[in-house]
């Protein structure tokens, strides 16, 4: 008698989600599903609107990440316009999406992740949270509150606020930076420094204790996607997008605004996440990885002296590309010393105090892309326009989507050695979640939900009886 | 010197529920002086749990949807960690104080003063109740906040 186990919903993740996980008649795991049950619509009821509220109306799709919308949606608009940025907006551009990048990731692997890493995935779950942490590591709980300030704090000083700054619009920036922010940011930097070299310093020796998670946790090769500048190094605002096969090799190198060359989407009638894939290998076959693994994978180095040393020794994992979707904790670390040494050059361009910052335009083509890379992966917002400039096409696709396969996968190969028919158990359950907590995927994004998220399982028989349940949380 | 640090929350797009923002809003340049730290937030944020720690006192500004519509209420907050493992969208002025004591050692003395909301739907318009009550809500915190700043002298 097959037989269904829900996770419902998955906790210390940005949205709702929940994981069924069907067992066959011998009580084995034959197939795992991530559900997303929330439903936002973005990219319908924008239809209509004028081009360039995009900006505006697409940050409001997150609150964690509204600069990475910020940022792909106004290139989109830029393509729309067709103007050339000036140098000094983009530098603005880059260093405002850099700050995003740094926060969200403190807030990832410290706030979200380090409980598992700390306490341990069977520790009690009432204290395995960044208030547990406390008990056996307050200073890294202090270090993750002060990056992500950090974070908050430059986005602040240079949108207005930390939340939705509309300071990025079509054609560059709206206002420049001033000589006394400037100097304020260079001030904040050592200490985000400090940080994010003693958080490797502890957490790299750790890695031994995570053989068994390594192994089980998204371990398996794909192709992966990512934005390469023209050297072949990490990116996360202009360049190309590179598809990389299994063995590190990049196989595609394709202009943003062909993104369709590559990329099929698919949907599922039990998610409303859609489901993109590698079109060279159709669907479902087509699965790729995007985010901190896939740009380490995909990116021959940073450019910059910290980060690349920080890369050798992330690469010297495996001999070829990193495959353990448990590494992206590590990935994001990487990336966060690589973004602080972007942000100093930045702030260190003669050219950063500029005032030209912006291109004014209308509409001057009726299709346009952009691309960037946001914490979580590689952000593509197309618009389509007619000839009064109001949207009449929008197609977004979201990192935690691109990653919908890898993450169905990747619960599938956790559940088949952890999750056994006989009694649930809170610990194997957090397996499971970790490995989707590993993505770190904005539900909000890709499909905002506020209150708690209490864990709800079910053992459901195919009649629909409840077999057994667990519950944590309210 | 005594710091004191107001923190009103809410969501300006879920009606009633931003009161408490819409009032630290109102509050940003009512102290000049660099003593008092005025935030207007979405929600609560654990990183706010470091600037707790730095003030002497806090208050927090926000709407409940216990109490009748418009009503006006005040009360000590004391630190108690939460009792679920999700603290990234839902995060009381409790937990927030227990945070500060946990990783900085320090919980400062603390008042949440409270709106009693109406219409916590869709929309940026509060209910006539809750807009009515706002120069009250105002006064009670300046009042507030006066009084610690002025003990600190005495």
């Amino acid at each position: 008698m097959s037989r269904i186990i829900e996770i419902d919903p998955v906790t210390r993740i940005e949205g709702h989600a929940k994981i069924t996980l069907h067992l066959d008649d011998n009580e084995e795991v034959q197939d795992a599903r991530l559900h997303i049950t929330q439903f936002r619509g973005f990219e319908k009821f924008v239809e209509g609107r004028p081009f360039h509220e995009m900006p505006s109306l697409m940050a409001r799709i997150c609150g964690i990440c509204p600069v990475s919308h910020l940022v792909a949606s106004a290139k989109a608009c830029d393509a729309l316009m067709a103007v050339r940025v000036p140098e000094t907006g983009v530098l603005l551009r880059k260093f405002m999406n850099l700050a995003q990048i740094v926060q969200s990731h403190a807030l990832s692997f410290f706030h979200l992740s380090s409980p598992d890493l700390l306490l341990g995935l069977d520790s009690d779950p009432a204290k395995r949270n960044i208030l547990g942490l406390a008990a056996v590591n307050p200073a890294v709980a202090r270090d993750g509150i002060a990056l992500r300030r950090f974070g908050q704090k430059a986005i602040e000083l240079l949108g207005g606020r930390r939340v939705h700054p509309a300071w990025i619009v079509p054609g560059g920036v709206s206002s420049p930076l001033t000589a006394e922010n400037r100097d304020a940011l260079r001030a904040s930097l050592p200490e985000a420094f400090a940080i994010a070299e003693r958080t490797l310093e502890w957490f790299v020796p750790l890695m031994p204790r995570f053989v068994e998670e390594i192994r089980t946790l998204g371990q398996f090769p794909s192709h992966y996607m990512a934005m390469l500048d023209e050297n072949g190094r990490w990116e996360h605002y202009a360049g190309k997008l590179a598809v990389v096969n299994p063995q590190g090799k990049i196989v595609r190198e394709i202009e943003s605004a062909r993104y369709q060359d590559v990329i099929g989407e698919a949907v599922e009638d039990w998610s409303y996440l859609k489901f993109p894939y590698y079109k060279h290998l159709g669907y479902p076959d087509g699965l790729y990885r995007v985010g901190p693994l896939a740009r380490l994978n995909a990116a021959k180095g940073f450019g910059t002296p910290k980060a690349d040393h920080a890369f050798a020794e992330y690469r010297k994992m495996e001999n070829g590309p990193v495959t353990s979707s448990f590494h992206q904790h590590y990935g994001r670390l990487v990336e966060i010393l690589g973004a602080l040494e972007e942000m100093q050059a930045i702030l260190d361009d003669p050219r950063i105090l500029d005032t030209r910052v912006r291109a004014e335009a209308g509409a001057n083509a009726s299709e346009g892309v952009g691309m960037s890379e946001a914490p979580r992966g590689t952000l593509i917002h197309h618009y389509k326009i007619d000839d009064r400039g109001l949207i009449t096409w929008a197609n977004l696709i979201i990192a935690t989507g691109h990653n919908n396969l890898a993450m169905n996968k990747g619960i599938l190969q956790a559940a088949k050695i952890y999750v056994k028919a006989g009694k649930l158990q809170e610990g194997m359950l957090n397996r499971v979640e970790a490995v989707i907590r590993s993505y770190d995927p904005c539900l909000s994004c890709s499909t905002h939900a506020a209150g708690a998220m209490p864990l709800h399982i079910q053992l459901v028989a195919p009649g629909g009886a409840v077999l057994d349940e667990l519950r944590r949380g309210a | 010197m005594t710091s004191v640090l107001v923190i009103g929350y809410g969501n300006p797009l879920r009606g009633d529920d931003g009161a408490g923002r819409l009032v630290a809003g109102a509050l940003y340049d009512a102290w000049p002086e660099s003593r008092v730290r005025v935030e207007a937030s979405h929600q609560l944020l654990i990183e706010m749990a470091a600037a707790a720690a730095e003030s002497d006192f806090v208050v927090f500004i926000d709407a409940a949807r216990d109490g009748a519509p418009g009503t006006v209420t005040q009360r000590p907050v004391l630190p108690e960690p939460a009792s679920d493992d999700s603290l990234t969208h839902h995060l009381t002025p409790e937990t927030l104080l227990a945070a500060a004591r946990l990783w900085y050692g320090r919980a400062p003395e603390a008042a949440l003063i409270c709106v009693g909301g109406g219409d916590f739907s869709h929309g940026e318009r509060l209910s006539p109740p809750v807009a009515a009550a706002l120069p009250e809500l105002t006064s009670r915190v300046r009042a507030l906040v006066c009084a610690r700043l002025e003990a600190s002298h005495a």
